[in-house]
């Protein structure tokens, strides 16, 4: 589900057009979207970033958070797929596909199952190990703003840290807020059948599971 | 485990790197030399269980905070009707024994306030009726191309997307404030709240003291 839109992202603004006490952040928000790129067509500062740099400042604030939560997998904190794992809820609850066409190889890459891409985006709880279980329905009560006692502490035991949990729940929070910022600024949507393939590739062996470094940074 | 968890100590970490980003959430109440100790409130002594987390929570806070203070973005009292509205909306309470004196302090209407916590709308000016409609466009992914075009016309570009940034900011820590069960109080508080101000409005502190 998208809401139909004409516009474009906004476009960047022109680093001679950047105030001299901004152009810090600008380097800093070009630099690791450049570092990022993994196309083989040359680099152009566009899409979520170069929207956001419209206000280096806060893009630069938002990329710091973002690294942040994508790296924390390398660290003492989560696992990668169990990050992925919060992209896939959110999609499903909210019915967008703004961060689908990537978090789907992203989240295949790092190794959670197809099968349970498959089964969260059409909410089929049914098909999830007890371990999934675990994270998708706590995800979609931070989403919702219900969080128990209970879910809270479970979260805390799985990773034997109340820093994992609340970093966990940090990610949750930020993802919303990345997921509906990219709707806004007028990102893309891709079409349900879009994502639909991508995954069934997965599910049934035709589509290779992609470089699991994909993205970290 | 209790909720909100509780603010560490600085001693609790050895990491160089958490040990300087604790040190970095903290200054930004007490400046240097920054004390061994310094209550950050439950909220974001909550968050200091990740000093990296919360020292980057910080500095996002406190920029889109002064944003207002330039005139090329929203307005302080633009950023207030974000608080009323989310509020409303996700029925909590949590912001709000901060965010109502705020509010008024940066120019909010008291009438709009209240058309807004009491359900009537029809009260609001056309002005504020088109920041209620983006808000809520906002954080349901529903924002419209017109609805774009019109923010973007009353604020720039860096204005409008810098209020996106941060009603979905505002999202994250309202969000984040109830999965850590932050005190949230009741609907009398908050009435009683209200009157209060209403009936003397000497009780509205200076927003600016608490912004930076």
């Amino acid at each position: 589900m998208s809401t139909k839109m004409e516009r474009t992202m906004p476009r960047p603004p022109l680093r001679e057009d950047v105030p001299p006490a901004e152009l810090e952040a600008f380097d800093y928000v070009y630099g690791r979207e450049k570092s990022k790129h993994r196309s083989a067509e040359p680099f152009e500062m566009k899409g979520y970033f170069g929207a956001m740099l419209n206000s280096p400042p806060m893009a630069e604030l938002y990329s710091r958070l973002g690294s942040f939560f994508r790296t924390a997998g390398e660290h003492d904190s989560y696992q990668h797929w169990e990050r992925e794992l919060v992209d896939q809820v959110i999609s499903a609850e909210w019915k967008t596909n703004a961060v689908m066409a990537m978090h789907v190889r992203d989240a295949v890459a790092v190794g959670m199952r197809p099968e349970a891409i498959h089964a969260i985006r059409r909410h089929d709880d049914s098909r999830l190990t007890l371990d999934e279980l675990q994270l998708v329905e706590y995800v979609r009560d931070v989403v919702h703003g219900r969080v128990s006692q209970e879910a809270f502490d479970a979260l805390v035991k799985r990773y034997g840290s109340v820093r994992k949990a609340v970093e966990y729940t940090g990610f949750t929070t930020f993802l919303m807020m990345t997921i509906r910022n990219i709707e806004a600024l007028g990102g893309p949507h891709p079409s349900d059948d879009e994502i639909d393939r991508i995954i069934q590739g997965y599910l049934d062996g035709t589509e290779a599971i992609p470089d699991p470094r994909r993205g970290f940074n | 485990m209790p909720r909100p968890p509780q603010q560490p100590p600085r001693s609790a970490f050895t990491d160089p790197a958490d040990i300087a980003a604790y040190d970095r959430a903290l200054r930004r109440y007490t400046g240097d030399p920054v004390p061994e100790h310094y209550n950050l409130g439950e909220y974001f002594g909550a968050l200091a269980v990740s000093p990296l987390l919360v020292a980057i929570a910080g500095d996002l806070g406190a920029f889109v905070r002064t944003a207002g203070d330039r005139s090329n973005t929203y307005k302080h009292w633009e950023r207030e009707f974000v608080d009323q509205i989310l509020s409303k909306d996700w029925k909590t309470n949590v912001v709000q024994k901060t965010h109502i004196p705020d509010a008024l302090s940066t120019g909010m209407r008291m009438e709009a306030i209240e058309a807004i916590r009491y359900g009537h709308e029809e009260d609001l000016t056309d002005d504020e009726k088109q920041l209620a409609t983006f808000i809520r466009q906002a954080v349901s992914g529903t924002v419209t191309d017109e609805s774009w075009d019109g923010m973007e016309k009353r604020m720039g570009t860096r204005g409008v997307v810098e209020y996106t940034g941060f009603i979905l900011w505002l999202q994250w820590i309202m969000r984040m404030m109830q999965a850590l069960k932050v005190n949230d109080p009741s609907e009398e508080e908050i009435d009683k709240l209200i009157a209060d101000l209403k009936a003397d409005k000497s009780k509205v502190p200076d927003y600016r003291v608490r912004i930076r």
